[in-house]
């Protein structure tokens, strides 16, 4: 592992960790409104100042940076598992599973994605709980995101099940779930943890288009994503800079999770 | 006649893959939880009378029913009508998809000529600090949202097309980077050092020409990508596109529009997925 990968591991544990604890090092609550200090600069009160609503932006950046480090992996894993299951099935039975497994990830690679997510989020009902929308958000990320992935899985499991220790395996008569647990699943557990490194930070960027979009996790809970909205005043920025705050920490992350992962930047770059 | 059969087998595959995407999208919709609530459903001023009156508009047809009359349609030429845009979608999508489709060129020319550039200069030319700045260029853009990247075209004024490139140049500089290195590190391309051959063809016909199939395969995808990008882009750009167009029919809950525009984006990406694989397999085979 390199400096840079133990670097980036290292801030991604004390922003985590930060976020975690956002109830107790957070100056207030995210939803709370200091109704005397609206859209004001950088204080020792508040020191990255308030929105227009008088709502402490380090508090709502905490609390909304916890919501996306940790959502964002949740659906990272649901993701990676429904690909891992739906790739090594049908490359490891192959026959019409394995082409009907092809088909079906074709079909979800060709869909427009964003398109899907854009219309899917938007027919939730219109009272569902902030909460529930910011689950929803991410749940449904999952569900549309696993196709890429199980591709990969598939070629791994085919891999395995043409190979000649496999052949011998069964030559020996060694029982299948024996072969899965011995032979399959060390192959793809590290294909597993790359994608889960992949997704995460693609999840992230796309609940931030979406909340930018004013359709991804409802007000008042803040995320990284929806915390940007501030920034759709652009004209102001030079004389409010504190605004970027958000952007910086989404980018500071980003990269992180890009660096920390197994193979670091060039994987990153590779998958996207 | 073998061009022939593999285009008739690719089309016969798309227009599978179409039909099976439209249902999947229709499915999705109709099966999301708020499918036809009103959004009167939510006014306090509605009593259980008015209530019941818009419940009773509703249809709540079924998903089959719902795709089959919405494939008729189709092939009868009529789209639908746009209840939040009080338009033809077809009419809709006739104004949108020509200022959707010019930015996306642009965007896709601008991304490709400047990622071809810069993984040339560093991996064919090895020019001092190319690739040290296009890992650290396509490293920012690969994390940031599509939308910030916008927010910063405009407030510089610059091209709206720029966000569209920003979204294809890391995938197009890292994977050509990746492939030139490969190409020019392989046993042949030595041998012509070696023997003297001059730089300009080394460069181009060892080099270059062997990872054009690759590259070429890339299109399909820098295609979709970009149309992802160009909702984000064209919301906050106020571009009348087709991107603005999903968005305004998604925040009106917009079936007719959301249907039809899912299976237009899919056909064209399916298309130029197609296209990008046959290019690359015919340059494989020559």
């Amino acid at each position: 592992m390199t400096a840079a990968s133990w670097a980036a591991r290292v801030f991604l544990i004390t922003v985590a960790a930060l976020c975690l604890a956002a109830p107790w090092v957070a100056p207030s609550g995210y939803a709370e409104q200091h109704r005397d200090h609206p859209g004001e600069g950088p204080s020792a009160q508040f020191p990255l100042g308030t929105d227009d609503l008088g709502r402490d932006r380090l508090s709502r950046l905490l609390y909304g940076a916890r919501l996306s480090l940790l959502l964002a992996p949740l659906a990272a894993v649901l993701s990676t598992m429904l690909a891992a299951v739906a790739g090594a099935v049908a490359g490891w039975r192959g026959g019409w599973i394995g082409r009907g497994g092809t088909l079906i990830a074709t079909l979800f690679l060709s869909m427009p994605w964003m398109f899907l997510l854009l219309a899917v989020r938007a027919l939730l009902p219109l009272n569902t709980s902030p909460l529930a929308s910011a689950a929803l958000t991410f749940l449904l990320l999952s569900l549309l995101g696993w196709a890429g992935p199980s591709r990969v899985f598939q070629a791994a499991a085919r891999q395995v099940r043409n190979s000649d220790f496999l052949l011998q395996a069964r030559a020996l008569g060694i029982p299948p779930v024996r072969i899965l647990w011995r032979h399959l699943l060390p192959v793809l557990s590290p294909v597993a943890l790359a994608q889960f490194w992949l997704a995460v930070p693609l999840f992230i960027l796309s609940e931030a288009n979406l909340s930018l979009l004013g359709l991804g996790v409802a007000e008042p809970l803040p995320s990284l994503g929806s915390l940007l909205t501030e920034l759709q005043d652009y004209a102001s920025i030079p004389s409010r800079p504190w605004v970027l705050a958000p952007a910086g920490l989404l980018v500071a992350v980003m990269a992180a999770l890009q660096a920390a992962g197994p193979g670091g930047p060039r994987r990153a770059e590779e998958g996207s | 006649m073998r061009f022939v059969m593999l285009l008739a087998r690719k089309l016969l595959f798309m227009g599978g893959v179409l039909l099976l995407g439209g249902f999947v999208g229709t499915v999705l919709v109709r099966y999301a939880p708020g499918f036809e609530i009103d959004e009167r459903e939510i006014d306090p001023r509605y009593g259980a009378e008015g209530l019941a009156a818009i419940r009773s508009g509703q249809t709540r047809e079924g998903v089959f029913s719902l795709y089959l009359g919405y494939l008729g349609a189709i092939a009868r030429g009529d789209l639908g009508y746009s209840r939040t845009l009080q338009q033809p979608v077809r009419e809709l999508l006739a104004e949108r998809a020509p200022v959707t489709g010019k930015l996306i060129a642009q965007g896709l020319a601008i991304g490709w000529t400047a990622g071809l550039l810069a993984a040339a200069a560093a991996a064919l030319f090895r020019v001092r600090g190319a690739g040290t700045a296009g890992s650290l260029a396509s490293g920012v853009l690969l994390s940031v949202p599509a939308a910030l990247v916008a927010f910063a075209v405009l407030y510089w004024r610059a091209p709206v097309a720029l966000c569209i490139a920003g979204v294809i140049f890391p995938r197009v500089f890292h994977y050509t980077r990746a492939a030139l290195e490969k190409s020019a590190s392989s046993i042949h391309v030595l041998a012509a050092q070696a023997r003297g051959v001059q730089p300009w063809i080394i460069h181009w016909r060892h080099t270059t020409v062997p990872v054009i199939p690759q590259t070429a395969a890339l299109a399909g995808v820098s295609v979709s990508a970009a149309l992802g990008a160009s909702i984000p882009v064209e919301v906050l750009a106020d571009v009348s596109g087709i991107g603005q167009l999903v968005w305004k029919a998604a925040s009106g809950r917009d079936l007719p529009v959301l249907i039809s525009l899912t299976l237009l984006v899919t056909a064209v990406t399916l298309a130029a997925n197609t296209v990008s694989d046959m290019v690359a397999g015919e340059q494989e085979a020559a």
